[in-house]
């Protein structure tokens, strides 16, 4: 393959895994904005996303649409449980604690996953086939092409939600102040709850959408979501423009970086990224300047 | 910052309980846990269990270091196992493949890691807390990696081994009774250091950071200096646990300082109770004991440690000692309401 | 030429022309004031008129947008907090800024951060002058306590104390770095009427010590008794400044109280 062409093959699979650091990226920062939370059982979204499709497609053979619609339900309602049971129940609040809850609670998920499909990588067939289409010199699969239509019609739902349905903006009135918002009536334990929710829902869909194209097992997702994670820091802590940038970019630089320097420090590059971003522009790329007031 | 402070109602159990072990009674702890150290290895003879506290004993250096971190100064990192490990390679390389005497070589790694740890550290902890956290933690998974591609110098994942064991002119620590007395005349001097810093001018700023970092500052504390200073001091404890390591189990490989390392020496301080230097040693000691009671049933290991995380994060978030103490506070004053409205 | 820059000197505070913006929001506009040494001077003016701002920017917590701050006629506007607690201005918070982790005393302590020097090596070795020093700071601290009324309860741990307590404990600890200057946010607020008449007493009895006293209040009956001056801001200027009785009757201040008319 020529210089170009290898390149706009980098940037292809760049963009593809780019996408699905967006969608964590949106999910971290649902949670972040709404309580200031690390969500660490974002892994195991993601995680849980493929293995849902593996069980509901692969194995019980349900269609696609209802296999997707499921997969994404059962890792929405796992979020809402995860916030309606150990982390409402913490009698901590301090960030740490939760943070280190969410933790301890993406452990018991993942072992959880470990014994019901073993460590094994599991097979998610593409959605319609694998029939390479090529552009440019550049192949494409199908899978490809869900990817981005399904990420881009998840950006244009969450762009509806969150900025003409009352529910959406009394989430981003939570995350702004959320005193504020408790004294207009909007019920911030609620809005908590959907925030986790969402962000499994995310998750989920970001790793049901890869997992034809990447391994998928009891913890793939881990690094996905790491990295999905420095994604939202590159793009703007709490900035939803950020994080689909962030996740793009930073999917781009990584594809590029393994293609065109070294393949065996891939999975440092995303991190490498972050660790710049914190030490040169820690506002990420389209964040705000925070200030401190007393 | 607020938020980040705002476990100090929770802590406040902590100091209470710890208040009883004010400067007299310390030594008195202090004294026993020396002659504990001089006696166990007399009257336990089985090498497993001897190996198991070892390796209680380095994890306690790593987290007594990280507890003034995040118990004392507030701040949480997830990127120890890297400085663990950095410890252990440098030590590893340079005796090894270099022939550099160990012991210098120990001080030299503590000095590289402290100085990497600064230039981590510093610009991360001018920002708010979770920058640290998310810095931490990227820098811990690239050095994991680099660790495990730059194969030549570090054998790669399969490790490096033929680490020479440490020695003091003819004695050669070489057994794991010789290192249980090594690892835990450093631990005995990790936790004395602590507590002399804790209860002086600079444990005070540090403590003071953790209580309301605006009014330290207001008050003539650096924050960012103390908070830089305490991270790299903590960095150091880690480095040379790892050197011990190193030369304690001769072999060592990149699988044993990875990112789910970081998490386990931070969930033993919080277990053991953030503030509690008494309790960073109960967190290791309680947390790598189940460690090695779960290795058996390897499936269940993940699962099982994630559930008493949770559980105890959830029930007992100021650290099961205290957790349990103050359980104990509320059944006596139960049963002794009880008694005076039965009467 | 006001009458600041006439006589700088006589000023131990002073601020030239400061101003600063939040975003979109001037919280100061073009504030010029000075105060005096050994007085005890209040900033008084409708909510949001920026007293807490003009505190925050002599303490140094943010720089002013322009404008500068002058102590004992050098500039400290491009300080960090701690180095202006170096210099000599300490300050109080009005939402209570204790350490709640710590006990009384050791509150008490860290205020004498900035009159004692042992560092972390020195520290870690509890090497005698650590020792010594240690001592010292006990010492002091617990006759900073008996100033204050607090002595008894030196080992509590400070949540414990009542609301009162613990505004006299903020100052303890804001006065244990025998500052020049001290900036009391709110002193009295949610003080019963006894309490706001002690901390009078307490705050003159600082002045007596020698203390240059700047303090932000509402409660206007103890604003007027303890004052020897009074600044008056609204809207992020300066709108009247001169003895209480003067500022009493002076119109601009009486129509931002009650509105016009």
């Amino acid at each position: 393959m020529e210089q170009h062409e290898q390149i706009l093959q980098y940037l292809i699979s760049g963009l593809t895994i780019g996408a699905i650091y967006a969608l964590v990226a949106l999910g971290f920062n649902i949670i972040h904005n709404a309580t200031g939370i690390v969500n660490f059982v974002q892994c195991e979204f993601v995680t849980l996303g493929g293995m849902m499709m593996y069980t509901f497609y692969t194995l019980l053979r349900f269609p696609i649409p209802l296999s997707f619609f499921l997969s994404t339900a059962t890792v929405t309602l796992l979020g809402a449980l995860i916030e309606r049971g150990p982390i409402r129940m913490a009698k901590s609040k301090a960030i740490i604690i939760l943070v280190f809850i969410t933790i301890g609670l993406s452990s018991v998920i993942r072992g959880t996953a470990l014994l019901t499909w073993g460590p094994d990588n599991v097979p998610v067939p593409p959605f319609s086939g694998e029939v390479v289409i090529r552009m440019f010199g550049a192949a494409i699969l199908p899978q490809h092409l869900w990817i981005f239509g399904i990420t881009i019609a998840v950006v244009i739902l969450l762009r509806y939600f969150f900025h003409r349905t009352l529910i959406g903006k009394a989430m981003r009135a939570t995350a702004f102040n959320r005193r504020a918002a408790s004294l207009v009536g909007i019920s911030t334990n609620r809005m908590i709850l959907l925030s986790f929710a969402m962000s499994g829902g995310l998750g989920a869909i970001g790793g049901m959408i890869i997992a034809p194209v990447t391994t998928t097992s009891y913890d793939t997702g881990i690094m996905l979501a790491l990295k999905g994670f420095a994604a939202a820091i590159l793009g703007g802590y709490g900035n939803s423009t950020g994080a689909i940038v962030g996740g793009l970019i930073l999917g781009v630089l990584e594809s590029l970086g393994a293609g065109l320097i070294s393949s065996k420090f891939k999975n440092a590059f995303a991190f490498l990224i972050l660790l710049l971003v914190l030490f040169f522009k820690p506002t990420g790329l389209l964040g705000h300047g925070e200030t401190d007031r007393v | 910052m607020e938020k980040q402070t705002g476990y100090k109602e929770v802590n406040s159990i902590v100091i209470q309980f710890m208040s009883f072990f004010i400067r007299k009674k310390e030594n008195l702890f202090l004294l026993l846990f020396a002659l504990a150290i001089i006696l166990i290895p007399l009257g336990v003879k089985n090498k497993y269990y001897i190996l198991v506290m070892n390796v209680v004993g380095l994890n306690t250096i790593v987290v007594v270091g990280l507890n003034l971190l995040i118990g004392f100064a507030g701040q949480i990192s997830l990127g120890h196992a890297a400085f663990y490990g950095m410890g252990a390679y440098l030590s590893a390389v340079l005796t090894t493949t270099y022939h550099l005497p160990p012991w210098p070589t120990i001080l030299i790694a503590m000095i590289a890691t402290g100085t990497v740890a600064y230039f981590v550290g510093y610009p991360s902890l001018k920002l708010k807390g979770h920058y640290l956290v998310m810095a931490t933690l990227g820098f811990s998974i690239i050095v994991n990696i680099l660790m495990v591609e730059l194969d030549k110098i570090t054998g790669g994942p399969s490790g490096f081994p033929g680490i020479p064991p440490l020695s003091i002119g003819k004695l050669v620590f070489d057994n794991d009774f010789k290192n249980f007395y090594l690892i835990w005349t450093f631990v005995f001097f990790s936790i004395l250091l602590s507590f002399n810093l804790v209860h002086s001018r600079v444990g005070r700023a540090l403590r003071a950071i953790h209580g309301s970092e605006i009014a330290a500052n207001t008050l003539g504390v650096d924050t960012d200096k103390y908070k830089t200073k305490v991270f790299v001091l903590s960095a150091m404890f880690a480095s040379l646990a790892g050197s011990l390591y190193a030369h304690y189990i001769t072999f060592i490989s990149p699988r044993s300082f990875d990112f789910y390392y970081s998490i386990q020496v931070v969930t033993m301080v919080i277990v053991g109770g953030m503030g509690s230097i008494w309790g960073s040693f109960f967190g290791a000691g309680l947390l790598t004991l189940l460690s090695e009671i779960l290795h058996v049933a390897e499936k269940y290991n993940i699962i099982a440690y994630g559930a008493i995380l949770t559980l105890v994060l959830v029930f007992f978030p100021e650290g099961v000692g205290a957790g349990l103490y103050s359980v104990w506070q509320r059944w006596k004053i139960k049963t002794l309401t009880k008694e005076s409205s039965n009467k | 030429m006001n009458p600041i820059e006439r006589n700088p000197k006589e000023f131990i505070l002073r601020g030239d022309h400061v101003s600063k913006t939040f975003g979109g929001v001037l919280a100061l506009h073009d504030v010029s004031l000075g105060i005096k040494g050994n007085e005890i001077t209040a900033i008084i003016g409708p909510n949001g008129a920026g007293k807490t701002t003009l505190l925050n920017l002599i303490t140094g917590i943010y720089p002013p947008t322009s404008g500068k701050v002058l102590f004992q006629g050098e500039g400290i506007s491009e300080l960090k907090p701690f180095q202006i607690a170096f210099r000599g201005i300490t300050r109080t918070f009005q939402n209570l800024q204790l350490f709640q982790n710590m006990t009384i005393l050791e509150n008490v302590m860290v205020g004498l951060h900035t009159r004692t020097q042992s560092e972390f090596l020195s520290c870690l070795a509890y090497l005698p002058k650590v020792r010594r020093e240690e001592k010292i700071v006990k010492e002091e601290g617990h006759s900073i306590l008996r100033f204050l009324n607090l002595e008894r309860k030196a080992d509590w741990l400070s949540s414990s104390l009542s609301y009162g307590e613990q505004r006299r404990l903020e100052i303890a600890r804001a006065l244990a770095g025998n500052p020049k200057l001290m900036l009391l946010d709110e002193p009295v607020a949610g003080l019963s009427g006894k309490e706001t008449e002690e901390m009078a007493e307490l705050i003159l009895k600082i002045k007596e010590n020698g203390v240059t006293i700047m303090l932000v209040e509402h409660d206007m009956n103890f604003v007027m008794g303890v004052s020897d001056k009074i600044i008056v801001l609204n809207y992020g200027q300066k709108i009247s400044e001169g003895t209480p009785s003067e500022v009493q009757r002076d119109p601009t201040v009486i129509k931002a109280y009650l509105g016009e008319g």
